[in-house]
């Protein structure tokens, strides 16, 4: 395959990648590294590299309208943004020192985190009481969100408290050094951290990580383009391709059965891991 | 444990809750997100259009050669030297770049945003996520 040949063809890859990522609510990045190694053959650091940038186009493209419909706490983004861009650094930094079997293994077992999230039955918390939190009182982190009752198309504003913000964190350092480590979004990581031991609405976790996931990328992404990690071609198109195809999913979502869907691509997700897997232990 | 608030409340500097859609530097941080996006997106289509106008040759600092392989990576330091030359892969790394700062730029105008709102915690967390980037790229630059 000539190189304008492969170029397009992985930047049509990327299109259904982020389409699907964008469905499933995984972000583009989760496919973008198994595809570019084991479809195309590609070096696992460029890869991810290529993947990282994508991300915070990615991210740079959705999240606007996430603020503009107030779904996105941009006070808890900011302030947990702290530890993942810690966290995103540290990784970004291990990943150049670590052997490609290493980052295959690790994206292996990442990759089966994130089935496991896909099939965890999520349920909204918000609303219940919490425990009192120092560092969100001080901050002013508590907000308010947006719910529609099941089956209506009724839609009312509920206030809710933000709670155990050392723990998420504590938790969003390990995000981010998921992230730099393996030019991911981590959006497996973070919406729990901020809907299991925060208790923000699921909707307010799911757009506030997509926020955050941009800054935790570009702290990443720097040290990928300082270090001589990132090859221009092959992160222009993975970034095109994967942004065109989470607009693309987010149209779609309407239409498309996702539950179906969900179960297909849960098995790809555990193939592909298997094949991460195999990679770094064999 | 502090029971659930049950109604909405307003927006205030001081006040515990803030109504998402109004939310201080909101808007200018979602302005922000659409400018350097589109930015930098249409930086990195100019880049690889203007390789396929250049039938490759440009993807490798000028030697032609495999445009995905290691040897197309290219450093940060590179892109002042290979906008000079008119490099396609220059082009797209300065979209990449504009891209990975568009996240940084959403920072500095919530900070910005929160300084105006005399919110000086906030904004202090801010500068400290802004100071962590600085540091990442003079890290990764070390490397």
């Amino acid at each position: 395959m000539s190189p304008l040949a492969e170029i397009v063809a992985i930047t049509a890859v990327c299109v259904a990648s982020g389409c699907l990522g964008s469905l499933l609510g995984l972000g583009g990045g989760t496919f973008v590294v198994p595809i570019l190694t084991l479809a195309f053959g590609l070096d696992v650091r460029l890869a991810i590299g290529a993947s990282v940038i994508s991300v915070v186009a990615g991210s740079a493209a959705a999240s606007p309208r996430y603020l503009d419909e107030g779904f996105a706490n941009l006070r808890v983004a900011v302030t947990l943004e702290v530890a993942t861009v810690i966290g995103a650094v540290a990784g970004a930094l291990l990943a150049g020192h670590l052997s490609a079997r290493t980052l295959y293994t690790v994206f292996g077992v990442v990759l089966v985190f994130s089935a496991v999230q896909m099939l965890r039955n999520r349920q909204d918390r918000a609303g219940t009481a919490v425990p009192a939190d120092r560092i969100a009182d001080t901050l002013s982190l508590h907000g308010t969100g947006t719910h529609t009752a099941a089956g209506t198309a009724v839609r009312d504003v509920r206030p809710y408290r933000v709670t155990r913000t050392a723990t998420g964190l504590t938790m969003m350092t390990a995000a981010g050094a998921v992230s730099g480590l393996l030019g991911i979004g981590s959006g497996a990581m973070k919406v729990p951290a901020m809907d299991l031991a925060m208790r923000l609405p699921l909707k307010v976790s799911t757009a506030t990580s997509n926020l955050m996931i941009g800054v935790t990328g570009a702290a990443s992404a720097v040290v990928y383009l300082q270090r001589g990690d990132v090859v221009p071609a092959l992160a222009g198109a993975v970034a095109l391709g994967t942004v065109v195809g989470a607009r693309l999913g987010s149209r779609l979502l309407a239409v498309v059965p996702v539950g179906a869907l969900r179960v297909i691509f849960l098995v790809v997700l555990l193939v592909i891991s298997v094949q991460m897997l195999l990679r770094g232990l064999a | 444990m502090v029971p659930a608030p049950t109604s909405p409340t307003s927006t205030s500097p001081t006040g515990a809750s803030e109504t998402g859609a109004s939310e201080t530097g909101a808007r200018q941080v979602a302005l922000v997100l659409r400018i350097g996006g589109a930015l930098g997106a249409a930086l990195v289509l100019a880049g690889l259009a203007v390789a396929v106008a250049q039938g490759g040759a440009g993807w490798l600092h000028g030697a032609g050669g495999d445009p995905l392989g290691g040897g197309a990576a290219m450093r940060l330091s590179d892109l002042g030297g290979g906008l000079r030359h008119g490099r396609a892969g220059a082009v797209i790394l300065l979209g990449m770049l504009v891209l990975a700062a568009t996240p940084a730029a959403g920072v500095a105008a919530a900070g910005c945003a929160w300084l105006r709102a005399r919110r000086a915690w906030l904004a202090g967390v801010a500068v400290i996520v802004l100071l962590l980037l600085v540091l990442a790229s003079v890290l990764g630059a070390a490397e």
